[in-house]
């Protein structure tokens, strides 16, 4: 069994983790009041981010300069990393000749796609993550599940278990008294730590601003309070102006938890007296995906997870099981060509197309489509099994010859009903399925 | 294939298929084969021309259509190429509302897939089975007599699910319901 087959398998077992999966997807999907409410305009944002995104990662080499030229206005330092070690290494050196042995985190998936807290953590250096769900996977020493709600597997139950045996809190699932109690922990981390390292959720060229969104308040915090902030920003993050970020904006959040607009938005484009911003581009992959025509639409992903929170596979295996830091259709595509280690190129075919991916997008990326055509891209690299090509051969002709497709399925019809018993030979199937015997009468001969 | 289905139907006046899938395959993705120019005039000719059975009672004989009688309590399966990729909405539910006799349920998450996927039931069937699994409980909770829909495969996914389980809801292709008292 392929170590995917291990995990759906693992995760379609424990019914409480599928719950946990389904019940906060659901309800994030349930929420979106635009989208219910007002359809009309919901398409129409939809269609006006469509455009934007396009016209900004087709022209992204002119948007990044003038990012870069407007950052360095404003004193923000800009520094550029073409992958994943250069960017750790980026960040490395800015603590290390600050002499920094702590930084407080701000939720940042772009940070998990560079591993950047296990490399902090072998050169000595502390990173807490400040983020409720990512404080609550780092105790347990887990990985995100969620773009935007990494402890989403996680039950309130869960992580009672989970702060009685790290912290002694007496067990509660009350959701007010573990947070209070995450909250007290974290609030000496920022007034102690000399560096906050965040992501961005978009970075406006014109005039430039680093963009935050958040709903607890602690992004907010972990960039102002320490004297040096380190952002990393991935090169498609970039949005031309501010009109495009209201619409850009509108959609997000609804589209991420339901919520009309999120709890806290961060807007830097100053550097107070004192205070220390650098800005590390990460490319890490990115730059060849642009130059792939096939799919180089995946770089207008805002990251909202709305294809995550519609898809009833991501329900089903949760989000460890893409293997990953992106999970859900959009990490199906995104880990075969940005990671490609054996066994990705199986994750654009764990799933139905059914459509509801593309459906949710706020920027209208065909997800499913492109599953499709990153299927046959991959099926045409493979070389095709003779027994395989010889079926499809014979199913082509039969096909292309009305006759013999007829006489065939005549045919097969009996053969169909001499099969004894109630079940099909194929054993995967037999658990749940019961075999549909043949109609009295074929379609064709409807009258 | 595409060439000789193109061939066969050139000539006709309008297309109309009792299943969402084929005709979503004609509309949004012969249009991406690279069909030879003979072929690809016919495609253009036709495309606009090929209807899902539901869309064409709908937009042809809306005023004309006679509904018929069917007394059972009938809910209603929205498969994903239909409902996404042509985007019939509401319309299978609204003609079938119009039968004499017929009963709707809703069911919840009726536009959620059944977990067939084509190739998708072998390569990942225990995923598969979890989401007809849903599916049917689904259709259960309506305690309907029949369970219909537009996608010879979701009806063959949900229908053998359904008999495992012993389940007294049948399967029935909304054709089945629309012609119902009709022909006798």
């Amino acid at each position: 069994m392929s170590q995917l087959k291990a995990k759906i398998h693992e995760t379609l077992k424990n019914e409480s983790l599928q719950k946990n999966y389904y019940q906060a997807t659901h309800s994030a999907v349930a929420k979106n009041r635009i989208r219910a409410q007002e359809p009309e305009r919901w398409e129409s944002l939809r269609q006006d981010a469509y455009q934007i995104r396009k016209k900004t990662i087709e022209n992204l080499p002119i948007f990044l300069e003038k990012a870069e030229a407007s950052l360095n206005a404003r004193n923000i330092e800009t520094h550029w990393a073409i992958n994943a070690e250069e960017a750790r290494q980026i960040c490395y050196k800015l603590l290390q000749e600050r002499g920094i042995r702590q930084v407080v985190k701000a939720k940042s998936m772009l940070t998990e796609e560079l591993e950047l807290n296990d490399f902090l953590e072998k050169v000595g250096i502390r990173a807490l993550e400040t983020d409720l769900g990512e404080f609550i996977i780092q105790e347990a020493g887990e990985k995100p599940s969620h773009i935007t709600a990494p402890a989403i597997h996680k039950s309130a139950s869960d992580i009672a278990h989970l702060f009685e045996e790290k912290f002694g809190l007496p067990y509660t699932e009350d959701e007010r008294v573990l947070t209070e109690f995450a909250r007290q922990k974290l609030r000496d981390d920022f007034l102690q730590t000399e560096a906050g390292i965040s992501g961005a959720n978009f970075l406006v060229t014109e005039d430039a601003a680093l963009c935050l969104v958040e709903n607890e308040g602690n992004i907010r915090l972990s960039v102002s309070i320490p004297p040096l902030h380190i952002a990393f920003v991935g090169i498609e993050k970039v949005v031309p102006d501010y009109a495009s970020l209201a619409i850009l904006l509108e959609l997000l959040a609804p589209s991420a938890t339901g919520q009309d607009f999120p709890g806290y938005f961060s807007m830097i484009r100053n550097v107070e007296p004192n205070k220390e911003i650098h800005v590390v581009f990460v490319d890490n992959g990115r730059s060849d995906l642009w130059q792939n025509q096939d799919f180089r639409e995946l770089l207008h992903c805002i990251r909202c997870g709305a294809c995550l929170n519609s898809c009833p596979v991501y329900q089903h295996v949760g989000g460890h099981s893409y293997g990953w830091t992106y999970p859900g259709p959009i990490g199906a595509l995104l880990t075969p060509l940005m990671r490609n280690k054996p066994g990705d190129e199986l994750l654009p075919f764990m799933s139905t197309l059914c459509g509801a991916c593309t459906n949710a997008c706020p920027v209208k990326i065909p997800l499913h489509h492109l599953l499709l055509k990153m299927r046959h891209q991959t099926k045409s690299r493979q070389a095709k099994p003779p027994l395989f090509s010889a079926g499809i051969k014979a199913f082509t002709k039969t096909m292309l010859h009305p006759r013999f497709y007829s006489a065939v399925s005549r045919m097969a019809r009996i053969l169909l009903k001499l099969i004894p018993g109630e079940n099909l030979p194929i054993p995967c199937m037999n658990k749940l399925r019961h075999f549909a015997r043949p109609a009295k009468k074929m379609y064709r001969d409807l009258k | 294939m595409a060439e000789a289905w193109l061939q066969r139907f050139a000539d006709a006046e309008y297309i109309v298929a009792p299943s969402g899938s084929c005709i979503s395959m004609v509309r949004n993705h012969y249009g991406k084969l690279p069909l030879s120019p003979h072929y690809k005039e016919i495609f253009e000719k036709i495309r606009h021309n090929t209807y899902e059975l539901t869309e064409f009672i709908w937009k042809y004989h809306q005023d004309s259509y006679f509904p018929g009688l069917f007394d059972a309590s009938v809910t209603y399966h929205a498969s994903c190429h239909l409902h996404r990729e042509i985007g019939v909405g509401d319309i299978p539910i609204e003609l079938l509302k119009k039968k004499t006799g017929l009963r709707f349920l809703p069911m919840r998450e009726a536009d959620r897939c059944c977990g067939f996927g084509g190739t998708f039931l072998l390569k990942f069937a225990e995923l598969s089975n979890a989401m007809t699994q849903f599916k049917v409980t689904a259709i259960s909770e309506t305690k309907a007599d029949y369970v219909c829909g537009a996608d010879a495969g979701c009806l063959y996914t949900i229908d053998s699910a359904l008999k495992k389980i012993n389940s007294q809801t049948k399967t029935i292709h909304i054709a089945e319901i629309l012609a119902a008292g009709l022909i006798e």
